[in-house]
Protein backbone atom coordinates (compact mmCIF):
# COMPACT_ATOMS: atom_id res chain seq x y z
CA UNK A 1 0.00 0.00 0.00
CA UNK A 2 1.29 3.46 -0.72
CA UNK A 3 1.39 6.14 1.79
CA UNK A 4 -0.98 8.30 0.73
CA UNK A 5 -3.39 5.58 1.03
CA UNK A 6 -2.22 4.39 4.46
CA UNK A 7 -2.51 7.95 5.95
CA UNK A 8 -6.00 8.62 3.73
CA UNK A 9 -7.21 5.26 5.74
CA UNK A 10 -5.45 6.01 9.20
CA UNK A 11 -7.09 9.74 9.38
CA UNK A 12 -10.50 8.08 7.63
CA UNK A 13 -10.56 5.37 10.79
CA UNK A 14 -9.54 8.36 13.27
CA UNK A 15 -12.30 10.56 12.27
CA UNK A 16 -14.70 7.71 12.18
CA UNK A 17 -13.51 6.64 15.42
CA UNK A 18 -14.38 10.01 17.11
CA UNK A 19 -17.62 10.00 15.19
CA UNK A 20 -18.57 6.78 16.68
CA UNK A 21 -17.96 7.64 20.38
CA UNK A 22 -19.54 10.72 20.01
CA UNK A 23 -22.48 8.93 18.03
CA UNK A 24 -22.25 6.03 21.45
CA UNK A 25 -21.46 9.05 24.26
CA UNK A 26 -18.02 7.30 24.86
CA UNK A 27 -15.95 10.04 26.45
CA UNK A 28 -12.59 10.42 23.90
CA UNK A 29 -13.67 13.81 22.90
CA UNK A 30 -12.70 15.64 19.32
CA UNK A 31 -9.50 16.71 18.04
CA UNK A 32 -9.98 19.98 20.05
CA UNK A 33 -9.88 18.20 23.61
CA UNK A 34 -8.65 14.39 22.99
CA UNK A 35 -8.18 11.62 25.72
CA UNK A 36 -9.96 9.20 27.60
CA UNK A 37 -12.04 9.99 30.90
CA UNK A 38 -9.93 12.93 33.02
CA UNK A 39 -7.10 12.57 30.54
CA UNK A 40 -7.35 15.16 27.54
CA UNK A 41 -5.07 16.66 25.48
CA UNK A 42 -6.05 20.04 24.04
CA UNK A 43 -5.23 21.10 20.43
CA UNK A 44 -2.31 23.36 21.11
CA UNK A 45 -3.98 26.43 19.58
CA UNK A 46 -7.26 25.83 21.34
CA UNK A 47 -4.94 25.59 24.37
CA UNK A 48 -3.06 28.90 23.73
CA UNK A 49 -5.85 30.60 22.97
CA UNK A 50 -7.95 29.94 25.65
CA UNK A 51 -5.24 30.46 28.31
CA UNK A 52 -4.53 34.27 26.29
CA UNK A 53 -8.60 34.65 26.52
CA UNK A 54 -9.18 33.86 30.14
CA UNK A 55 -6.00 35.74 31.01
CA UNK A 56 -4.78 32.90 33.41
CA UNK A 57 -2.83 29.55 32.91
CA UNK A 58 -5.08 26.70 32.57
CA UNK A 59 -2.75 23.72 33.89
CA UNK A 60 -4.45 20.83 31.50
CA UNK A 61 -3.97 23.29 28.52
CA UNK A 62 -0.38 24.03 30.03
CA UNK A 63 0.38 20.24 29.93
CA UNK A 64 -1.04 19.65 26.70
CA UNK A 65 1.54 22.45 24.98
CA UNK A 66 4.47 21.16 26.72
CA UNK A 67 3.02 17.30 24.98
CA UNK A 68 2.49 18.37 21.43
CA UNK A 69 6.02 20.60 21.21
CA UNK A 70 7.14 17.31 22.52
CA UNK A 71 5.71 15.74 19.62
CA UNK A 72 6.25 17.72 17.04
CA UNK A 73 10.46 17.73 18.05
CA UNK A 74 9.73 13.59 17.22
CA UNK A 75 7.46 13.74 14.26
CA UNK A 76 7.34 17.43 13.42
CA UNK A 77 4.12 18.02 11.65
CA UNK A 78 3.17 14.55 11.01
CA UNK A 79 -0.44 15.08 12.52
CA UNK A 80 -1.42 17.32 9.54
CA UNK A 81 -0.56 13.97 6.94
CA UNK A 82 -1.50 11.40 9.09
CA UNK A 83 -4.93 12.31 11.35
CA UNK A 84 -5.95 15.76 10.45
CA UNK A 85 -9.33 15.59 8.98
CA UNK A 86 -8.55 18.35 6.53
CA UNK A 87 -5.75 16.21 4.86
CA UNK A 88 -9.24 13.79 4.14
CA UNK A 89 -11.34 16.85 2.71
CA UNK A 90 -8.25 17.67 0.38
CA UNK A 91 -8.51 13.91 -0.53
CA UNK A 92 -12.39 14.29 -1.61
CA UNK A 93 -11.50 17.36 -3.52
CA UNK A 94 -9.12 15.87 -5.54
CA UNK A 95 -11.11 12.80 -6.24
CA UNK A 96 -13.67 15.65 -7.72
CA UNK A 97 -11.21 17.73 -9.59
CA UNK A 98 -11.38 16.75 -13.49
CA UNK A 99 -8.73 14.40 -13.90
CA UNK A 100 -7.30 16.93 -17.18
CA UNK A 101 -7.30 19.97 -15.19
CA UNK A 102 -5.25 17.93 -12.11
CA UNK A 103 -2.96 16.94 -14.72
CA UNK A 104 -1.78 19.78 -16.32
CA UNK A 105 -1.54 21.69 -12.73
CA UNK A 106 0.96 18.55 -12.09
CA UNK A 107 2.62 19.20 -15.12
CA UNK A 108 3.38 22.83 -14.76
CA UNK A 109 3.96 22.18 -10.90
CA UNK A 110 6.89 19.76 -12.34
CA UNK A 111 7.99 22.06 -14.90
CA UNK A 112 8.61 24.95 -13.00
CA UNK A 113 10.27 22.32 -10.36
CA UNK A 114 12.57 20.66 -12.99
CA UNK A 115 13.11 24.63 -14.43
CA UNK A 116 14.35 25.61 -10.95
CA UNK A 117 16.33 22.07 -10.20
CA UNK A 118 18.36 22.51 -13.44
CA UNK A 119 19.34 25.80 -12.34
CA UNK A 120 20.32 24.44 -9.30
CA UNK A 121 22.27 21.42 -11.04
CA UNK A 122 24.29 23.74 -13.41
CA UNK A 123 25.33 25.91 -10.91
CA UNK A 124 26.35 22.97 -9.10
CA UNK A 125 28.08 22.08 -11.82
CA UNK A 126 29.99 25.01 -12.45
CA UNK A 127 31.05 25.25 -8.50
CA UNK A 128 32.19 21.60 -8.96
CA UNK A 129 34.21 22.54 -12.46
CA UNK A 130 36.05 25.58 -10.90
CA UNK A 131 39.52 24.98 -10.00
CA UNK A 132 39.64 24.04 -6.36
CA UNK A 133 41.48 26.59 -5.02
CA UNK A 134 39.18 29.27 -5.83
CA UNK A 135 35.93 28.79 -3.83
CA UNK A 136 34.22 29.25 -6.71
CA UNK A 137 30.99 29.95 -6.39
CA UNK A 138 29.13 32.55 -4.54
CA UNK A 139 25.21 32.93 -4.50
CA UNK A 140 25.42 36.47 -5.33
CA UNK A 141 27.40 36.57 -8.37
CA UNK A 142 25.46 33.23 -9.90
CA UNK A 143 21.84 34.09 -10.30
CA UNK A 144 21.21 30.70 -11.63
CA UNK A 145 19.09 29.78 -8.96
CA UNK A 146 16.75 31.68 -8.27
CA UNK A 147 17.48 32.58 -4.44
CA UNK A 148 15.93 30.75 -1.26
CA UNK A 149 12.04 30.48 -2.25
CA UNK A 150 10.54 30.34 1.78
CA UNK A 151 11.10 31.90 4.63
CA UNK A 152 10.99 31.32 8.74
CA UNK A 153 7.67 32.73 9.33
CA UNK A 154 5.29 33.20 6.76
CA UNK A 155 1.81 34.13 6.15
CA UNK A 156 0.26 30.92 8.46
CA UNK A 157 2.37 32.69 11.33
CA UNK A 158 0.37 36.06 10.89
CA UNK A 159 -2.61 34.31 10.94
CA UNK A 160 -1.77 32.67 14.28
CA UNK A 161 -0.73 36.14 15.35
CA UNK A 162 -4.40 37.85 14.21
CA UNK A 163 -5.82 34.98 16.44
CA UNK A 164 -3.54 35.35 19.07
CA UNK A 165 -4.70 39.50 19.18
CA UNK A 166 -8.01 39.05 18.39
CA UNK A 167 -8.66 36.50 21.35
CA UNK A 168 -6.88 38.95 23.33
CA UNK A 169 -9.24 41.74 22.34
CA UNK A 170 -12.12 40.34 22.34
CA UNK A 171 -12.20 37.98 24.99
CA UNK A 172 -12.56 33.89 23.57
CA UNK A 173 -11.06 31.90 21.21
CA UNK A 174 -12.02 33.33 18.01
CA UNK A 175 -10.16 31.37 15.51
CA UNK A 176 -11.69 28.09 17.24
CA UNK A 177 -15.28 29.42 15.82
CA UNK A 178 -14.17 28.98 11.70
CA UNK A 179 -10.90 26.73 12.60
CA UNK A 180 -11.68 23.95 9.94
CA UNK A 181 -10.34 20.68 12.45
CA UNK A 182 -13.31 21.83 14.83
CA UNK A 183 -15.89 22.80 12.16
CA UNK A 184 -14.70 19.06 11.16
CA UNK A 185 -15.68 17.36 14.39
CA UNK A 186 -18.87 19.52 14.59
CA UNK A 187 -20.18 18.19 10.61
CA UNK A 188 -19.40 14.41 12.23
CA UNK A 189 -22.12 15.58 14.90
CA UNK A 190 -24.15 17.34 12.92
CA UNK A 191 -24.58 14.30 10.88
CA UNK A 192 -24.99 12.23 13.74
CA UNK A 193 -27.72 14.34 14.90
CA UNK A 194 -29.53 14.46 12.06
CA UNK A 195 -29.69 10.65 11.35
CA UNK A 196 -30.02 9.84 15.12
CA UNK A 197 -32.25 12.60 15.99
CA UNK A 198 -33.73 13.94 12.66
CA UNK A 199 -32.43 17.52 13.79
CA UNK A 200 -32.37 19.27 10.66
CA UNK A 201 -31.11 23.29 11.48
CA UNK A 202 -29.20 26.14 10.00
CA UNK A 203 -25.39 24.45 11.14
CA UNK A 204 -26.32 21.71 8.82
CA UNK A 205 -25.32 24.36 5.77
CA UNK A 206 -23.24 27.11 7.70
CA UNK A 207 -20.60 24.49 8.75
CA UNK A 208 -20.23 22.66 5.32
CA UNK A 209 -20.21 25.95 3.90
CA UNK A 210 -17.27 27.20 5.86
CA UNK A 211 -15.36 24.04 5.23
CA UNK A 212 -15.80 24.94 1.86
CA UNK A 213 -14.89 28.46 1.86
CA UNK A 214 -11.51 27.75 3.50
CA UNK A 215 -10.59 24.54 2.13
CA UNK A 216 -12.07 25.44 -2.18
CA UNK A 217 -11.71 28.86 -1.74
CA UNK A 218 -8.94 29.52 0.10
CA UNK A 219 -6.19 27.53 -1.55
CA UNK A 220 -3.78 25.84 0.24
CA UNK A 221 -5.45 26.25 3.82
CA UNK A 222 -2.71 24.17 5.27
CA UNK A 223 0.38 25.98 3.52
CA UNK A 224 -1.04 29.33 3.79
CA UNK A 225 -3.64 29.83 6.43
CA UNK A 226 -3.52 27.04 8.95
CA UNK A 227 -2.47 28.87 12.64
CA UNK A 228 -1.85 25.06 13.76
CA UNK A 229 0.52 24.11 11.20
CA UNK A 230 2.36 27.57 11.83
CA UNK A 231 1.91 26.65 15.86
CA UNK A 232 4.03 23.15 14.89
CA UNK A 233 6.14 24.41 12.16
CA UNK A 234 7.87 26.49 14.78
CA UNK A 235 9.12 23.86 17.08
CA UNK A 236 9.62 20.90 13.70
CA UNK A 237 12.60 23.23 12.62
CA UNK A 238 14.43 21.30 15.81
CA UNK A 239 13.04 17.98 15.16
CA UNK A 240 15.70 15.26 13.26
CA UNK A 241 13.72 12.42 13.74
CA UNK A 242 11.67 10.68 11.21
CA UNK A 243 12.38 12.80 7.81
CA UNK A 244 12.84 11.47 4.49
CA UNK A 245 16.25 11.46 3.67
CA UNK A 246 17.45 11.07 0.02
CA UNK A 247 20.39 8.66 -0.77
CA UNK A 248 22.69 10.90 -2.48
CA UNK A 249 24.06 7.94 -4.30
CA UNK A 250 20.63 6.97 -5.91
CA UNK A 251 19.09 10.12 -6.73
CA UNK A 252 19.35 11.08 -10.44
CA UNK A 253 20.25 14.76 -9.66
CA UNK A 254 23.04 14.49 -7.62
CA UNK A 255 24.39 10.95 -8.85
CA UNK A 256 23.56 11.98 -12.70
CA UNK A 257 22.80 15.54 -13.14
CA UNK A 258 19.13 15.03 -13.91
CA UNK A 259 16.84 17.59 -13.28
CA UNK A 260 13.88 15.61 -11.75
CA UNK A 261 12.64 16.95 -8.62
CA UNK A 262 9.97 14.59 -8.65
CA UNK A 263 9.64 14.72 -4.83
CA UNK A 264 9.10 18.12 -5.02
CA UNK A 265 6.34 17.62 -7.02
CA UNK A 266 4.36 15.21 -5.44
CA UNK A 267 4.78 16.86 -1.78
CA UNK A 268 1.11 17.34 -0.26
CA UNK A 269 3.08 19.97 1.87
CA UNK A 270 4.83 21.49 -0.28
CA UNK A 271 7.91 20.92 0.37
CA UNK A 272 10.60 20.42 -1.73
CA UNK A 273 13.03 17.84 0.01
CA UNK A 274 16.12 17.85 -3.03
CA UNK A 275 16.30 21.47 -3.07
CA UNK A 276 14.95 22.52 0.57
CA UNK A 277 15.45 26.40 -0.09
CA UNK A 278 13.28 26.19 -3.32
CA UNK A 279 10.17 24.73 -2.12
CA UNK A 280 7.41 27.20 -0.93
CA UNK A 281 7.50 25.82 2.80
CA UNK A 282 11.10 25.07 4.45
CA UNK A 283 11.86 21.43 4.84
CA UNK A 284 10.94 21.32 8.09
CA UNK A 285 7.63 21.76 7.43
CA UNK A 286 8.00 17.73 6.10
CA UNK A 287 4.47 16.17 7.97
CA UNK A 288 6.16 12.99 7.22
CA UNK A 289 3.58 11.70 4.49
CA UNK A 290 5.79 9.15 2.51
CA UNK A 291 4.58 11.01 -0.95
CA UNK A 292 8.36 11.33 -1.94
CA UNK A 293 9.06 7.80 -0.68
CA UNK A 294 6.27 6.28 -2.95
CA UNK A 295 7.21 8.68 -6.12
CA UNK A 296 10.69 8.95 -6.41
CA UNK A 297 11.88 7.37 -9.69
CA UNK A 298 14.95 5.70 -8.09
CA UNK A 299 13.93 4.49 -5.19
CA UNK A 300 16.49 6.83 -3.19
CA UNK A 301 14.35 8.19 -0.55
CA UNK A 302 13.77 6.69 2.96
CA UNK A 303 12.10 7.59 5.89
CA UNK A 304 14.90 7.69 8.80
CA UNK A 305 14.60 7.20 12.32
CA UNK A 306 17.53 9.33 12.90
CA UNK A 307 18.08 12.58 10.15
CA UNK A 308 21.35 14.36 9.45
CA UNK A 309 21.50 17.87 9.49
CA UNK A 310 19.71 19.09 6.31
CA UNK A 311 21.98 19.75 3.22
CA UNK A 312 21.65 22.14 0.99
CA UNK A 313 21.62 20.71 -3.20
CA UNK A 314 25.06 22.09 -3.31
CA UNK A 315 26.78 20.43 -1.01
CA UNK A 316 24.83 16.73 -1.28
CA UNK A 317 26.14 17.52 -5.24
CA UNK A 318 29.52 17.84 -4.13
CA UNK A 319 29.82 15.11 -1.58
CA UNK A 320 27.77 12.26 -4.39
CA UNK A 321 30.50 13.66 -6.85
CA UNK A 322 33.43 13.38 -4.58
CA UNK A 323 32.52 10.70 -1.93
CA UNK A 324 31.09 8.42 -4.74
CA UNK A 325 33.17 8.83 -7.42
CA UNK A 326 34.37 4.97 -7.33
CA UNK A 327 30.61 3.87 -7.06
CA UNK A 328 29.47 6.38 -9.72
CA UNK A 329 32.00 5.12 -12.34
CA UNK A 330 31.18 1.47 -11.74
CA UNK A 331 27.47 2.10 -12.18
CA UNK A 332 28.31 4.22 -15.30
CA UNK A 333 29.83 1.39 -16.56
CA UNK A 334 28.37 -1.28 -15.65
CA UNK A 335 25.86 -3.72 -18.11
CA UNK A 336 22.60 -1.67 -17.46
CA UNK A 337 22.59 1.78 -15.61
CA UNK A 338 19.95 2.49 -14.32
CA UNK A 339 17.94 4.92 -16.30
CA UNK A 340 14.19 5.36 -14.75
CA UNK A 341 11.67 5.26 -16.95
CA UNK A 342 9.93 8.69 -16.05
CA UNK A 343 7.63 8.30 -18.72
CA UNK A 344 5.72 5.49 -16.31
CA UNK A 345 5.04 7.73 -13.44
CA UNK A 346 2.30 9.26 -13.37
CA UNK A 347 1.22 12.96 -14.88
CA UNK A 348 4.70 13.65 -16.63
CA UNK A 349 4.13 15.60 -20.04
CA UNK A 350 5.95 15.15 -22.96
CA UNK A 351 8.70 17.47 -22.58
CA UNK B 1 12.46 36.19 1.16
CA UNK B 2 11.20 36.92 -2.26
CA UNK B 3 8.82 39.86 -2.98
CA UNK B 4 5.31 37.99 -3.39
CA UNK B 5 5.95 35.85 -0.06
CA UNK B 6 6.29 38.96 2.13
CA UNK B 7 2.95 40.38 0.01
CA UNK B 8 1.37 37.53 0.92
CA UNK B 9 2.24 37.20 3.88
CA UNK B 10 0.83 40.47 4.57
CA UNK B 11 -2.39 39.70 2.59
CA UNK B 12 -3.23 36.82 4.52
CA UNK B 13 -2.31 37.84 7.84
CA UNK B 14 -4.47 41.59 7.46
CA UNK B 15 -6.92 39.57 5.91
CA UNK B 16 -7.36 36.35 8.07
CA UNK B 17 -7.26 39.08 11.38
CA UNK B 18 -9.72 41.11 9.49
CA UNK B 19 -11.79 38.48 10.26
CA UNK B 20 -11.60 37.16 12.86
CA UNK B 21 -12.15 41.15 14.25
CA UNK B 22 -15.39 40.84 12.57
CA UNK B 23 -16.28 37.66 14.43
CA UNK B 24 -15.18 38.94 17.32
CA UNK B 25 -17.13 41.75 17.44
CA UNK B 26 -20.35 39.72 17.40
CA UNK B 27 -19.56 39.03 21.27
CA UNK B 28 -20.59 42.91 21.34
CA UNK B 29 -23.74 41.89 19.61
CA UNK B 30 -25.33 40.14 22.41
CA UNK B 31 -26.29 36.69 22.05
CA UNK B 32 -29.63 34.65 24.15
CA UNK B 33 -28.45 33.29 27.34
CA UNK B 34 -28.33 29.70 27.32
CA UNK B 35 -28.94 26.73 30.09
CA UNK B 36 -25.37 25.86 30.34
CA UNK B 37 -24.16 22.84 32.64
CA UNK B 38 -23.21 22.75 35.96
CA UNK B 39 -19.87 25.26 36.59
CA UNK B 40 -21.26 26.63 33.30
CA UNK B 41 -23.27 29.33 34.66
CA UNK B 42 -20.34 31.89 34.91
CA UNK B 43 -21.13 33.04 31.07
CA UNK B 44 -17.75 34.83 30.67
CA UNK B 45 -15.65 32.52 31.95
CA UNK B 46 -17.28 29.68 30.02
CA UNK B 47 -17.51 31.62 26.65
CA UNK B 48 -13.66 32.53 27.68
CA UNK B 49 -12.34 29.35 27.21
CA UNK B 50 -14.72 26.68 25.72
CA UNK B 51 -13.02 25.31 22.59
CA UNK B 52 -15.84 23.03 21.79
CA UNK B 53 -14.23 19.84 22.26
CA UNK B 54 -17.66 18.35 22.75
CA UNK B 55 -16.20 16.44 26.35
CA UNK B 56 -18.95 17.46 28.69
CA UNK B 57 -21.60 16.19 26.08
CA UNK B 58 -20.18 12.77 25.43
CA UNK B 59 -18.64 12.73 29.33
CA UNK B 60 -22.80 13.42 30.15
CA UNK B 61 -24.19 10.03 31.86
CA UNK B 62 -27.36 11.56 31.41
CA UNK B 63 -27.23 12.70 28.19
CA UNK B 64 -28.22 16.12 28.97
CA UNK B 65 -26.16 18.09 27.53
CA UNK B 66 -25.99 18.65 23.57
CA UNK B 67 -24.18 21.20 20.99
CA UNK B 68 -25.86 24.32 21.05
CA UNK B 69 -26.93 24.83 17.32
CA UNK B 70 -26.31 27.75 15.34
CA UNK B 71 -29.76 29.23 15.86
CA UNK B 72 -27.91 30.41 19.34
CA UNK B 73 -25.84 32.51 17.57
CA UNK B 74 -22.82 31.95 15.79
CA UNK B 75 -20.76 32.67 19.04
CA UNK B 76 -22.72 29.74 21.06
CA UNK B 77 -22.78 27.62 18.28
CA UNK B 78 -20.97 24.31 19.38
CA UNK B 79 -20.98 25.59 23.28
CA UNK B 80 -22.61 23.34 25.75
CA UNK B 81 -26.44 24.26 26.46
CA UNK B 82 -29.15 21.50 28.21
CA UNK B 83 -31.36 19.84 26.08
CA UNK B 84 -34.53 18.34 28.49
CA UNK B 85 -37.06 18.08 25.66
CA UNK B 86 -35.58 15.00 23.88
CA UNK B 87 -36.90 12.49 26.26
CA UNK B 88 -40.26 10.63 25.27
CA UNK B 89 -42.77 12.55 27.45
CA UNK B 90 -44.45 11.13 30.21
CA UNK B 91 -42.00 8.07 31.19
CA UNK B 92 -41.65 8.50 35.08
CA UNK B 93 -39.66 5.69 35.20
CA UNK B 94 -36.81 6.58 32.14
CA UNK B 95 -36.49 10.04 32.19
CA UNK B 96 -33.03 11.53 32.03
CA UNK B 97 -32.31 14.96 33.71
CA UNK B 98 -29.19 16.83 35.83
CA UNK B 99 -28.85 15.34 38.76
CA UNK B 100 -25.69 17.17 39.37
CA UNK B 101 -24.13 13.45 39.26
CA UNK B 102 -24.31 14.00 42.87
CA UNK B 103 -24.11 9.98 43.66
CA UNK B 104 -21.57 9.58 41.11
CA UNK B 105 -17.98 10.44 40.30
CA UNK B 106 -17.60 11.61 44.41
CA UNK B 107 -20.22 14.18 43.44
CA UNK B 108 -18.11 16.26 40.62
CA UNK B 109 -20.49 16.43 38.25
CA UNK B 110 -18.59 14.35 35.30
CA UNK B 111 -19.20 17.32 32.53
CA UNK B 112 -16.71 19.16 34.83
CA UNK B 113 -14.24 16.27 35.50
CA UNK B 114 -14.07 15.90 31.49
CA UNK B 115 -13.33 19.80 30.89
CA UNK B 116 -10.17 20.29 29.61
CA UNK B 117 -10.40 24.08 29.96
CA UNK B 118 -11.66 24.94 33.04
CA UNK B 119 -14.91 26.19 31.16
CA UNK B 120 -17.52 24.38 33.07
CA UNK B 121 -15.83 24.73 37.00
CA UNK B 122 -17.34 24.12 40.43
CA UNK B 123 -17.62 27.22 42.64
CA UNK B 124 -15.48 27.27 45.54
CA UNK B 125 -18.21 26.74 47.63
CA UNK B 126 -19.84 23.73 45.41
CA UNK B 127 -22.53 21.93 46.96
CA UNK B 128 -24.81 19.87 44.90
CA UNK B 129 -27.75 20.43 46.61
CA UNK B 130 -27.69 24.12 45.95
CA UNK B 131 -26.08 24.30 43.20
CA UNK B 132 -28.57 25.94 40.39
CA UNK B 133 -28.59 25.80 36.80
CA UNK B 134 -31.72 27.61 35.26
CA UNK B 135 -35.66 27.47 36.68
CA UNK B 136 -38.40 26.13 35.06
CA UNK B 137 -41.22 28.09 33.64
CA UNK B 138 -44.54 26.62 32.67
CA UNK B 139 -46.28 27.92 29.87
CA UNK B 140 -50.26 28.25 31.01
CA UNK B 141 -51.35 28.09 27.66
CA UNK B 142 -50.13 24.66 26.63
CA UNK B 143 -50.15 23.27 29.94
CA UNK B 144 -52.97 20.71 30.26
CA UNK B 145 -53.76 21.26 33.61
CA UNK B 146 -54.49 24.47 32.53
CA UNK B 147 -56.26 23.73 29.48
CA UNK B 148 -58.14 21.20 29.87
CA UNK B 149 -57.77 18.15 31.88
CA UNK B 150 -55.91 17.33 35.12
CA UNK B 151 -51.98 16.58 34.77
CA UNK B 152 -49.62 15.45 37.14
CA UNK B 153 -46.26 14.71 35.75
CA UNK B 154 -44.18 17.61 36.37
CA UNK B 155 -45.46 18.12 39.69
CA UNK B 156 -44.94 14.12 40.55
CA UNK B 157 -41.84 14.17 38.82
CA UNK B 158 -40.18 17.13 40.94
CA UNK B 159 -41.41 15.47 44.33
CA UNK B 160 -40.28 12.15 43.16
CA UNK B 161 -36.33 13.64 42.09
CA UNK B 162 -36.27 16.38 44.90
CA UNK B 163 -38.12 14.86 47.91
CA UNK B 164 -41.02 16.86 49.56
CA UNK B 165 -39.15 18.88 51.39
CA UNK B 166 -37.21 20.55 48.06
CA UNK B 167 -39.97 20.50 45.41
CA UNK B 168 -40.12 23.24 44.02
CA UNK B 169 -43.62 22.29 41.44
CA UNK B 170 -46.79 22.56 43.93
CA UNK B 171 -50.63 22.59 43.64
CA UNK B 172 -52.76 25.72 43.46
CA UNK B 173 -55.81 25.47 44.99
CA UNK B 174 -54.97 21.66 46.42
CA UNK B 175 -57.68 21.33 48.95
CA UNK B 176 -59.63 18.32 48.23
CA UNK B 177 -62.22 19.24 50.59
CA UNK B 178 -62.95 22.48 48.87
CA UNK B 179 -64.83 23.12 45.58
CA UNK B 180 -62.46 24.54 43.92
CA UNK B 181 -59.77 22.28 43.98
CA UNK B 182 -57.93 22.39 40.66
CA UNK B 183 -54.78 21.52 41.08
CA UNK B 184 -52.85 23.25 38.76
CA UNK B 185 -49.44 23.14 39.06
CA UNK B 186 -47.20 25.98 40.10
CA UNK B 187 -43.56 26.48 39.82
CA UNK B 188 -41.66 28.05 42.84
CA UNK B 189 -38.58 29.49 40.92
CA UNK B 190 -36.84 30.00 44.83
CA UNK B 191 -37.13 27.02 44.85
CA UNK B 192 -36.14 25.27 41.55
CA UNK B 193 -32.66 24.01 40.54
CA UNK B 194 -33.19 23.48 37.02
CA UNK B 195 -32.86 20.04 36.37
CA UNK B 196 -35.13 19.48 33.72
CA UNK B 197 -37.16 16.97 35.11
CA UNK B 198 -40.42 18.26 34.87
CA UNK B 199 -39.63 19.21 31.05
CA UNK B 200 -38.26 16.08 30.47
CA UNK B 201 -41.82 13.99 31.28
CA UNK B 202 -43.71 16.98 30.31
CA UNK B 203 -46.64 15.48 28.13
CA UNK B 204 -48.15 18.69 26.64
CA UNK B 205 -46.53 17.92 23.30
CA UNK B 206 -47.46 14.01 23.23
CA UNK B 207 -49.22 13.43 20.36
CA UNK B 208 -53.09 13.78 19.86
CA UNK B 209 -52.05 16.33 23.14
CA UNK B 210 -51.15 19.52 21.21
CA UNK B 211 -51.66 22.17 19.84
CA UNK B 212 -48.80 21.70 17.28
CA UNK B 213 -46.20 23.52 19.93
CA UNK B 214 -43.01 24.26 19.26
CA UNK B 215 -41.72 23.05 22.34
CA UNK B 216 -42.72 21.65 25.73
CA UNK B 217 -44.99 23.61 27.99
CA UNK B 218 -42.87 23.55 31.19
CA UNK B 219 -39.33 24.16 29.87
CA UNK B 220 -35.95 25.42 32.09
CA UNK B 221 -34.64 28.85 31.39
CA UNK B 222 -31.38 30.43 32.00
CA UNK B 223 -30.83 32.41 35.18
CA UNK B 224 -31.21 35.92 34.80
CA UNK B 225 -28.16 38.14 34.77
Amino acid sequence: MKFKQGRTAVAAVALAAVGVCLAAGVLVGTGCGFGPGDIALLCPVGALLSMVAAKTLIPRAVISLVLVVAAVLLIGRAFCGWLCPVTLWRRVKEFFSPVAKREAREAARSDENQALAAGEIAAAKAASEAPSGAQGHSCASCGACGGKRNASFDSRHAVLGGALVTTAVFGFPVFCLICPVGLSFAAIALVISLFGAGDLNWGLVFVPAMLVIELVFLRKWCGRFCPISAFMSLFSRFSRTGMPAIDNEKCLETAKGVACSRCATVCTFDVNLRHPDLGELPLHDCARCGDCVDACPTQAISLRVLNEKPQSFAEAFRKARSGGEAKLDRNESGPTPIIPDLDEAPCTEEA
Amino acid sequence: MSNSMTRRTLCIGVGATAAMVGLGALRYAGSAPLVRPPGGQDEENLVSRCVHCYRCIEACPEKVIVAAPLDAGLLNMRTPQMEFSDCYPGQLDDFRYCDFCAERNGGVPQCVAACPSGALQLPVDYDAAREVIGVAELDQNLCIAYRSSFCAFCHDVCQQVRGEENAAIYYQNADEAGPDDTRLPVVDPTKCNGCGACEAVCVSTQVGSTLDAAHRAIVVKPLEG
